[in-house]
């Protein structure tokens, strides 16, 4: 069957067909190269750091839901890493008191969006300075000292399954729940379709971007605590490159920016793509200078895809 | 019949807009249990009435009672909601990425807990059967997969369905515009199964049959009056037409004497074309001749704007030759008008700009040159031409845009409704404007929304769903003419 015409049909199964797909295309050849890695310790190896990517792309397919963006990201995890490996080590409370307050920054942001009709690319770019620069600040080269809880949770060791995969299978569900059978869901994935519905059906859009935003930021914030667990230290830098890797596993898993069109088993899939690129272009002995660029190039294939798959847009009426 | 109680009272209601009246004085009162019919042309002030009741606008004064009880600033769309009126648009409310069940839930968010799905699902479906059997929807399809026609339904569906508070009134604003002839017989079938009940309806539309099948009385505004009320059984096509526009010539005697002096044949008969149609025969097509005035009329939307559209883009029209380059000047200025951040003179020539190049940079004291004539001529109000064009009122403002058009050398002008929101003094000096321009040689397309302004056109042509219903030559056109044609 043709892959874009079922996803142009719209059906929620085959609507990941193409996301499927694409991590074949990665996996398969990791697998031809590296036979080991289907093993119990192989996947974990594996799918380890798809587990911080996945949560900072849900968060992120949250904020695409409806239409706008997070280019903050990258730096808030990395601000996270800090947070957790040095504040919190020294003053948990401090450190509590912090991560709430980032919490607060992206509710407040999610209001102002919508009270002060502001671009949601401008203003986050903009907090994208403020995270990294309150990161240097708090820890100005790599070190600190991640606590044992965080770096025993990332790496639990459970039965027949490795730990990472669980994780993923649990998040996906998790997202799909939340947005397909919750209100908040609706009315999220409803914002993104028909702004003015939603209004006119009584609802508060301002309050309704700043919980989304305050949800953004939370996973954010868990992703950049399972990252600091995997990674065991405190960088200021170490998942800038996450803006634009949870941005491309949302489309990958069948986002748009149009908003609305969303699916949380999607995006899961498609961050695990995004962290096994990263694996493949190493097992193929391409040097780190070139992975970027490479990740980027699949990007601009995945929209050029993405962009075959939509059906043409309708003429305006006049 | 006097015995009925009002739900919804209007008194003295006005509502201004910025350039505009758009209800004034009105006085109308909706019964319990009655279908309540509104007509009248584009402009008349239907949508201003529907969004003060639904609660979207505000009444600029006057009294709006429900149930007896007057409305204050507060009311809103969740206060309409709460007192049981609803409405359905002309523009569709649902979003097309959720399933009609999932719509639902956007419309009731107290209807929750364990198997919404089921019970909202349950009560969408039974209404659909209600109004429309046979209809085909499933409560999981998802919106976009619908048919426009469908939407509708569901449209309608979702307004007279409830979940708490009963119904009061439900305003139904074309409802029949996306749906056919089988699925229009049924609503008009299922409001009329309503009469007597306690819910009323208020039934907007521009087809007068299904305004005549339907209600149980009419009301025909006009300018933001109400012009008469009409029980329906002794209403009439005729009727209602009469009172819609008075039978009075759109060029009256004495009336523009620049005009009156025109006749079609003898001064167009000979003159060149500038749009011709390529094949003759068959359906009707506009035709226009060097120096003349054409306007395009009809309801809003039906078509006028897309010809006007595919005329500009003269080069690949499949349907007329047409002497081009053509120029157009938009209605809406602010968003297809305009450069915000230009000056007033920049505004004015960026049309010409190849005729003020010297060597490869634009020479200043030219462009200047070129808008101060203009400011002389058609008197735009500003000291300076270097002042950006945001400094000007929004009549001066269109006045730039006639001047840009203008400075061009086309011989072909388009206007698409050029002077909506436009003061009166500022109009009578456009029509000056392009009246001199017709003389030199000019050819003028121009849709209108505003009767008054088909006096100044030479032919008139009549629009409906997309298609030309007549030609009227203009000076022996009158309003009636036109309302007869577009109805």
């Amino acid at each position: 069957m043709n892959p874009l015409a079922a996803v142009r049909r719209g059906n929620s199964l085959q609507v990941l067909l193409l996301p499927i797909l694409s991590m074949l295309v990665i996996l398969v050849p990791i697998a031809v190269l590296r036979p080991l890695v289907l093993k119990y310790v192989g996947l974990q190896l594996l799918l380890n750091m798809a587990i911080p990517l996945s949560l900072a792309t849900i968060g992120q397919m949250f904020a695409m839901a409806i239409g706008e963006i997070d280019f903050s990201m990258g730096n808030l995890v990395s601000l996270v890493t800090c947070i957790v490996g040095t504040v919190m080590s020294r003053s948990f409370g401090l450190g509590l008191a912090l991560l709430a307050g980032i919490i607060v920054v992206y509710m407040l942001i999610g209001a102002f969006l919508n009270l002060r009709k502001l671009s949601s690319i401008v203003v986050t770019i903009g907090m994208s300075f403020v995270w990294t620069g309150l990161a240097v600040t708090i820890q100005p080269t790599p070190g600190g000292n991640v606590p044992a809880l965080l770096q025993n949770a990332v790496s639990l060791a459970t039965p027949l399954v490795p730990f990472p995969v669980l994780f993923l299978v649990v998040l996906a569900v998790l997202g799909h729940l939340v947005l397909f059978r919750t209100n908040f869901g609706i009315l999220v994935r409803g914002i993104g379709g028909n702004i003015k519905a939603v209004s006119l059906a009584g609802h508060s859009i301002a309050w309704m971007e700043a919980a989304v935003f305050g949800l953004v930021g939370l996973l954010g914030i868990l992703s950049g605590m399972a990252l600091a667990g995997i990674t065991t230290s405190a960088d200021a830098n170490v998942a800038t490159n996450y803006t634009l890797l949870s941005v491309a596993g949302v489309m990958l898993g069948g986002g748009s920016f149009a908003g609305g069109k969303i699916s949380a088993v999607g995006a899961v899939l498609g961050a695990c793509t995004m962290t096994l690129v990263g694996t493949l272009l190493t097992f193929l002995q391409i040097s780190p200078d070139w992975q970027i660029g490479a990740q980027g190039t699949i990007l601009l294939l995945v929209l050029f895809l993405s962009g075959l798959a939509k059906s043409p847009g309708k003429a305006r009426y006049v | 019949m006097d015995t009925k109680r009002s739900i919804v009272e209007l008194i003295d209601v006005n509502k201004y807009f910025i350039h505009s009246h758009a209800l004034d004085n009105l006085n109308l009162s909706i019964y319990e249990g009655e279908t309540l019919g509104i007509v009248g042309h584009n402009g008349a002030g239907k949508s201003t009435l529907v969004n003060i009741l639904t609660g979207t606008y505000l009444q600029s004064s006057g009294t709006v009672r429900v149930d007896g009880k007057t409305l204050d600033g507060s009311y809103d769309v969740h206060a309409a909601n709460a007192l049981g009126i609803r409405a359905v648009f002309q523009e569709l409310s649902l979003c097309p990425n959720l399933s009609v069940v999932e719509n639902m839930r956007v419309f009731h968010p107290a209807v929750g807990g364990f198997g919404w799905q089921k019970r909202l699902g349950a009560m969408i479906l039974t209404t659909l059967d209600r109004i429309f059997p046979d209809h085909g929807i499933r409560a999981s399809d998802s919106v976009e997969n619908l048919s426009l026609g469908k939407r509708q339904m569901v449209e309608i569906a979702k307004a007279f369905s409830t979940s708490e508070q009963p119904l009061k009134l439900v305003i139904l604003d074309e409802p029949t515009s996306a749906l056919d002839h089988h699925t229009s017989q049924q609503l008009i079938d299922y409001i009329n199964s309503l009469h007597g009940k306690s819910m009323s309806v208020i039934y907007i539309s521009h087809l007068l049959d299904e305004v005549l099948a339907s209600t149980n009385r009419i009301v025909v505004l006009r300018d933001g009056l109400n012009v008469g009320v009409l029980k329906t059984a002794e209403a009439s096509r005729q009727r209602i037409i009469e009172f819609m526009g008075e039978a009075k010539p759109l060029k009256e005697e004495g009336n523009g004497s620049h005009a009156n002096a025109r006749r079609k044949d003898d001064r167009f008969k000979d003159a060149p074309f500038v749009i011709e149609p390529i094949v003759d025969g068959g359906e009707l097509q506009i035709r226009v001749h060097e120096g003349e005035i054409v306007g395009l009329t009809g309801l809003a939307g039906h078509g006028q704007t897309q010809l006007l559209l595919s005329l500009f883009d003269y080069r690949h029209s499949r349907d007329y030759r047409i002497r081009g380059p053509a120029t157009f000047i938009p209605g809406d200025r602010q968003a297809d008008g305009i450069f915000p951040v230009w000056s007033i003179a920049k505004n004015v020539s960026v049309q010409v700009y190849a005729r003020l190049k010297r060597l490869l940079l634009i020479d200043q004291k030219r462009e200047n040159a070129i808008a101060d004539k203009w400011k002389a001529t058609i008197d735009i109000k500003t000291d300076s031409v270097k002042r950006g064009i945001l400094s000007l009122s929004g009549g001066n403002q269109q006045k730039v845009l006639f001047a840009r058009c203008l400075e061009s050398a086309s011989p072909l002008v388009l206007m698409d409704d050029p002077t909506r929101g436009v003061d009166v003094g500022t109009k009578d000096e456009l029509y000056k404007l392009i009246l001199e321009e017709s003389r030199k040689g000019r050819a003028f397309v121009w849709y209108t929304t505003e009767m008054d302004e088909l006096k100044y056109c030479d032919r008139i042509y009549v629009f409906k769903s997309g298609k030309i219903l007549a030609e009227l030559a203009g000076e022996e056109a009158t309003e009636e003419d036109v309302l007869k044609s577009s109805f």
